[in-house]
């Protein structure tokens, strides 16, 4: 399998060398060339600076105030050590079926590489303010990939500026790459997945990132031995699938790991969750300011955002100062039921009907319930439930044969594919302590009915 | 109990399409599981059915994970009933608040009722080789497309197809698959 003669990355012009340097807590020194830095330059990129990775996360872990725009570079790196392990190994393998595709005839590895930075480095640059908090409201539940993909193919936007420095359709490729939907070929799915797939740069950097700002040791998995360990296998539809050699199993494994921990511990914090629903009401009562296009999402950023929030928050006269206070002023509602995290859909309905019943006894007090549901993995393991939508991610021994490796990982099977849980909150004040007691005995109770 | 954790134009859609396959998949006394609903819904998108579900192309076929959650939200909710007893399979039905949800995003889904219609029936019985079968045709089709001057044809997908499935499928049942897909535009 290892028949290749070891590669050089290969540069596509001069102005692609990586003649720049910037500093990076994780990844020492991110080089980058002349013509990246145009792009990184550019008021829509630099934007990013503004926007923080974990939006109000801040106000449960006060380190986790770092943005976008580093995370951005961090991807950037780490999708291209990436790329050069697999060309170094695969370097023939993926020329061939690059070279296939319309567009990549000339230099297929070195526009291939070329892409895959510019599509890391660009892969959230459509994030509204607060990132994925705020989502569902704002751009019309668009979600940043839809946006991400308009300002890069956009001529007006970031589209003309690639198009100028890597040639014709390099931005139309570029947002390909990054949605990673049916109108990519699937010849060039491989890089879609370098970026975001179940062994990828993008979770890599903010596991790592988001711990290290957070000061927890949840995400920390030696990324480094996985990029070593990577390596590609043909589909039985010809096909180029992200595999793993055999000696990378531990730290895939604590990749999953780290997924599961972030997920639990920070991620979907039980008060994180609830300062999203606040500024997801907090744009609800927006009007006509929420910004419902393009143009305003892009207009708008955490610092802006946030500034409002400030001086709402002084303010009595609207709805939006309610939920501005509760930000600013750091003043939560209190907790009163928590389902646990493996919870049914059964148990989620249950938990709906016990809001609603709730609701009916203290009409004065308000209630709030969040649901979150996020994905931990989507591999192939023994207790998968339905194949179809999972990855079958290889484990390559010695003598190139592959083994699926959520059936080989004795840990795998054991990380569940989701997590699911419903947390009910209710506003009583820090002097409510006895009512707040009461309430929860009775969700309590209603729970076991 | 009025609708807390659905209400979004997606969800009254994935549930009106869910509530429209169950009359079919009745009809055929078949099941309408997870698996089926994510293929209607990927052939509904590239129909031109308006959503924002983002499905994601790989060897097993096209999947949206965000179908998979509104589902949950929807039984949660009641708009949907997940009626398998064994608990690795789903069989979705409509549920008692299906009509409070799909009531208000009617003026949406109404002008693609046909389309609706027309796609569901194009894919039933909702078997796993069909599901097989479609997922497979659309990789190659889309292979094909990307190759430089490509023009992808029935005669070059279905060949591709059968060299590489063998004899699992037959070659007409295939050529039939593969002239529906085209009928509900599929290969947008």
């Amino acid at each position: 399998m290892h028949s290749d003669l070891f590669r050089q990355p290969e540069f596509l012009t001069e102005d692609d060398h990586p003649i720049h340097r910037v500093r990076c807590p994780i990844h020492g020194f991110i080089h980058y060339s002349g013509n990246e830095r145009k792009i990184i330059d550019h008021p829509l990129f630099r934007r990013l600076r503004y926007i923080r990775q974990l939006a109000l996360t801040e106000l449960v872990y006060p380190g986790a105030s770092h943005t976008r725009f580093e995370h951005s570079l961090g991807v950037m790196e780490i999708a291209t050590k990436l790329f050069d392990t697999l060309a170094a190994r695969y370097g023939s393998l993926m020329e061939d079926k690059f070279r296939t595709v319309a567009g990549f005839e000339d230099r297929p590895m070195g526009k291939a590489r070329q892409y895959v930075r510019l599509a890391a480095l660009l892969h959230d640059i459509g994030h509204a303010s607060f990132s994925h908090a705020v989502e569902k409201v704002v751009n019309q539940g668009g979600g940043h990939e839809v946006l991400t993909c308009q300002i890069v193919a956009n001529e007006d936007l970031l589209g003309g500026l690639l198009n100028r420095l890597y040639g014709e359709e390099t931005a139309a490729f570029i947002a390909r790459i990054i949605r990673g939907e049916k109108n990519l070929a699937p010849q060039l799915a491989l890089l879609h997945a370098l970026v975001s797939g179940e062994m990828d740069a993008d979770r890599t950097d903010y596991l790592i990132r988001d711990s290290l700002h957070c000061g927890v040791e949840y995400g920390h998995f030696d990324y480094k031995r996985m990029i070593e360990s990577i390596a590609l296998c043909e589909n039985d539809l010809g096909g180029l699938d992200i595999a793993l050699n055999r000696d990378g199993i531990h730290t895939f494994e604590a990749l999953i790991l780290a997924r599961y921990q972030m997920n639990t511990q920070v991620y979907y914090h039980r008060l994180r969750q609830l300062y999203d629903e606040y500024l997801i009401r907090y744009h609800q009562a927006l009007g006509e300011d929420i910004p419902d296009t393009p143009e305003k999402v892009i207009a708008q950023n955490d610092v802006t955002m946030l500034a409002r929030m400030i001086q709402e928050a002084q303010t009595n006269s609207s709805e939006r100062s309610i939920w501005a206070k509760r930000i600013i002023n750091r003043d939560h509602h209190r907790l009163i039921y928590d389902s646990g995290f493996n919870a049914t859909v059964k148990d989620i309905k249950k938990s709906n009907n016990m809001f609603g019943d709730l609701q009916r006894r203290y009409p004065d007090r308000q209630f709030i319930i969040t649901v979150p549901s996020p994905r931990i993995h989507s591999l192939l393991t023994p207790n998968s439930e339905e194949n179809e939508k999972l990855v079958d991610l290889q484990l390559i021994d010695r003598d190139g044969k592959g083994q699926s490796l959520g059936f080989e990982s004795r840990i795998l099977g054991k990380v569940p594919e989701t997590f699911r849980c419903a947390l009910i909150f209710v506003n009583v004040g820090e002097d409510e302590q006895t009512l707040r007691d009461e309430i929860a005995r009775t969700a309590k109770s209603l729970s076991k009915e | 109990m009025g609708l807390l954790l659905t209400g979004t134009q997606d969800q009254a859609l994935l549930a009106f399409v869910i509530s429209e396959a169950r009359k079919v998949a009745d009809q055929h006394r078949s099941y309408l599981g997870r698996t089926a609903v994510q293929k209607i819904m990927y052939f509904l998108n590239n129909a031109g059915v308006p959503m924002r579900y983002r499905f994601v192309i790989h060897h097993f076929g096209p999947f949206c994970e965000q179908i998979l959650s509104d589902s949950e939200l929807l039984i949660a909710d009641s708009v949907i009933e997940d009626q398998s007893t064994k608990p690795k399979y789903s069989d979705y039905a409509p549920g008692e608040a299906l009509d409070e949800l799909v009531t208000l995003h009617r003026q949406a889904i109404e002008p693609w009722r046909e389309t609706i219609e027309n796609a569901i029936r194009n894919l039933a019985p909702f078997d796993a080789d069909i599901m097989e079968a479609t997922a497979t045709l659309d990789y190659i089709y889309r292979e094909q497309l990307a190759i430089r001057n490509g023009n992808p044809t029935k005669e070059s997908v279905i060949a591709k197809f059968m060299k590489i499935k063998g004899d699992k499928f037959q070659q007409q049942d295939i050529e039939r698959l593969y002239d529906a897909m085209c009928a509900s535009k599929a290969f947008n």
